[in-house]
């Protein structure tokens, strides 16, 4: 059985629709990352799967029940938002029991401390629990709301691109707590955010999707080797997939100054968009000659900025790899490694 | 010889918290300098410092051969970018990004050929003749950007300016601020909490923490060499991995040994005893006959390459991995490291030693 399915889920405000035919189906267990740019509908889908919008049509599943109209109290799922909502006054312990004291939920006082101490020990914040909620930092904040979602022990975990206001470093410690603490609880997880690593690194499957479509499904393997469009194609590496207008001159690729690129297939389109990764651009062996415009060091890997026949391209080197600032040099991209999309 | 100098550069708020605790830091001309460090390390304080938006208690700021410690900001002939915007509503996109150079009274034709050179490289075109409004954040930003850096001031002070934009745009714009300061020479402090930031922009990286300069260097010799354990943990992503273990002297060479087991041997030589043995996820590696056993935690992919994250006795070590060799998790598996990446440190102090 799916934990949660949309069935043709479509919502508009106003004029603008900000889903359309929105199908997705997440496995009981599983962790799925819905990937898009900002403006793209991630958050209107968590929110209508949430209960805090009601589709214009199309249906919401939970657990095989038709949930389109239930109230969100009703579906015992819990939202994590991009901004820690606590209340800057009560402690951390007052602000992981308050989910626990909601009328209708009659636990005893001695299961509130458990799950308090439970979901603390998880979060490693048991040393912050009589702190009060305004003394802390911005990681600490989100241990604690994201505290505040487990100690329900809810059947589903909705997460609103939860670490975009963390610090570089946090953000990187905390992808990998929390995909260990997702898998130990074994719930499932619907994360939404527009960070290639949160998708590659995090996801059982990837949910691409832009300007309210689901755009490709598939696991972040699958999406970063085969992107079904080239806007998928820039929203996952670092950097991104290179994208150059081609055309094609008999059997050979031609770059926007005319430039020879490589080899193109004699059924390939006259003009088309070649997508290509950084690490499978190497530095010699080409057809025709780039300038290094820039080279930066990101420790394990050299990233080099070329500029080839009037296009930009980024190429991934081992640190090892010997290249400076305006040499020139004869890239090549094997064909193999080349997505085609017609113009 | 140096364009802009801190000198024992330091400020305590009245509360008497220092935030920034005796910098010295020297600038040559046309130099992109990157202050990195954590949340409250005193990185903007120190900006805001060279901006004149905050007096210092103590220390001296030269520029181009005058001290300019307690000159006004507006006379300091400093580009101020942030990472919060605000657009000018009744202009368009192109009167935005021009304005700077009216206010230096450059003329009109040269002011728009300027603006429209900046849109073409930000892929801003097409929005030249819009207003703010029906921009979207994303957009509005990157126009934010092209009107800081519009005019050349002796100085440009960049704090976090990339902060909320998307990943995938976060490197396009990257690289445009990159190649407008190589352009034009503009000696650039640059304030992130991104090590990957601080990695692909500087000439020299100034890492702090606690209102102090850790380590001052080329990104790659921050990288590669960090001089105390928390540089080592800070810059990489993922950090270096950090063994609580011993040294043992045997037969010429150091013996490093942690939880009991040995680990690898060390043509460096330092002292017995314990230490905390550095060493980065891309030097150790995945190998059924390695002397390190451990239980994977977490597969994470990262497109090119993967970081296996595995439990072992010697505590929590991340190793880079294939792309097309996945790991299951919960599997045991063996590990080997490279002599030539490890790094020792103090375990008390955190030094470097070797």
């Amino acid at each position: 059985m799916s934990a949660l399915e949309l069935v043709g889920v479509s919502k508009s405000f106003g004029a603008r629709a900000a889903l359309a035919e929105v199908a997705l189906s997440v496995g009981e267990r599983e962790f799925v990352v819905v990937l898009g740019p900002t403006g793209a509908g991630k958050t209107t889908l968590l929110r209508t799967i949430a209960g805090l919008e009601t589709p214009d049509r199309g249906e919401v599943r939970l657990f095989g029940a038709d949930c389109t109209h239930s109230s969100p109290a009703a579906r015992d799922i819990a939202l994590v938002f991009q901004n820690f909502s606590l209340y800057p006054g009560k402690t951390v312990r007052e602000n992981l029991a308050f989910p626990l004291l909601a009328p209708g939920r009659e636990l005893a006082a001695g299961e509130i401390g458990e799950r308090v101490q439970w979901a603390a020990k998880l979060l490693r914040i048991e040393r912050l629990l009589d702190r009060p909620a305004r003394k802390l930092s911005g990681g600490e904040m989100q241990r604690v709301a994201i505290g505040r979602a487990i100690v329900r022990r809810p059947r589903l975990f909705l997460m609103d691109e939860p670490l975009t206001n963390l610090d570089a470093k946090l953000r990187e410690e905390l992808r990998v707590e929390l995909r260990e603490l997702a898998r130990r609880l074994e719930t499932p997880v619907v994360w939404v955010t527009h960070d290639s690593a949160e998708a590659l690194s995090m996801a059982d499957r990837v949910v691409a999707l832009f300007a309210g479509r689901v755009v490709q499904v598939g696991t972040p393997r699958e999406l970063y080797l085969r992107p079904a469009t080239p806007a998928v194609a820039r929203q996952l590496g670092s950097p991104p997939m290179n994208l150059v207008e081609v055309l094609r001159d008999g059997a050979v690729w031609r770059l926007p100054n005319g430039d020879a690129f490589g080899a193109a297939a004699s059924d390939a389109p006259q003009r088309a968009l070649l997508g290509f990764r950084p690490e499978h651009v190497r530095l010699e062996g080409g057809a025709s000659e780039a300038l290094v415009e820039v080279v930066e060091h990101l420790g394990p890997q050299r990233v080099v900025v070329l500029r080839w026949g009037g296009a930009t391209v980024h190429a991934a080197v081992a640190s090892s790899v010997d290249v400076a600032v305006h040499q020139r040099l004869r890239p090549a991209v094997a064909a193999e490694h080349c997505l085609i999309w017609p113009r | 010889m140096s364009f802009l100098a801190l000198e024992k550069l330091a400020k305590v708020w009245p509360d008497g918290t220092a935030a920034v605790r005796g910098v010295d830091l020297s600038i040559a001309q046309g130099e992109f300098i990157v202050l990195l460090g954590p949340s409250g390390c005193g990185k903007t304080t120190t900006l805001r410092m060279i901006a004149g938006l905050e007096t210092p208690t103590s220390g001296r700021i030269t520029l181009a051969g005058r001290e300019i410690t307690r000159l006004p900001a507006a006379e300091r002939d400093i580009g101020m970018v942030f990472q919060f915007y605000a657009l000018y509503p009744h202009l368009t996109v192109a009167e935005n990004i021009a304005f700077p150079l009216e206010c230096a009274g450059v003329p009109r034709d040269e002011r728009m050929a300027a603006a429209r050179k900046l849109a073409e490289q930000l892929e801003l075109t097409a929005l030249l003749d819009s207003r703010p409004r029906a921009l979207s954040g994303g957009d509005q930003q990157r126009v934010a950007l092209a009107r800081a850096m519009a005019r050349k001031p002796a100085v440009w002070l960049m704090d976090e300016p990339l902060g909320t934009l998307d990943a995938s745009r976060r490197a396009d714009m990257c690289d445009f601020i990159r190649a407008q300061q190589l352009e034009h020479a503009v000696p650039t402090v640059y304030v992130t909490h991104d090590q990957e930031e601080a990695m692909r922009l500087a000439d020299r990286v100034v890492v702090m923490n606690g209102g102090e300069v850790l380590q001052v260097g080329a990104p790659e010799q921050v990288y590669a060499e960090p001089a105390s354990l928390f540089v080592a943990r800070f810059v990489g992503s993922p950090g270096m991995n950090l063994i609580e273990g011993f040294s043992r002297a045997s037969q010429g060479v150091t013996l490093l040994e942690s939880a009991g087991v040995a680990l690898v041997k060390c043509p460096k030589l330092v002292r017995e005893g314990p230490v905390v043995i550095g060493v980065r996820p891309e030097h150790v590696a995945p190998d059924p006959a390695g002397a390190l056993r451990g239980r994977v935690a977490l597969d994470a992919f990262m497109g090119s390459h993967r970081y296996l994250h595995v439990d072992t006795g010697c505590g929590r070590v991340v190793a880079l991995g294939a792309a097309d060799r996945p790991s299951a998790v919960g599997e045991d598996i063996g590990l080997s490291i490279d002599p030539s990446g490890v790094r020792l440190f103090d375990s008390d102090a955190g030094s470097r030693l070797a």
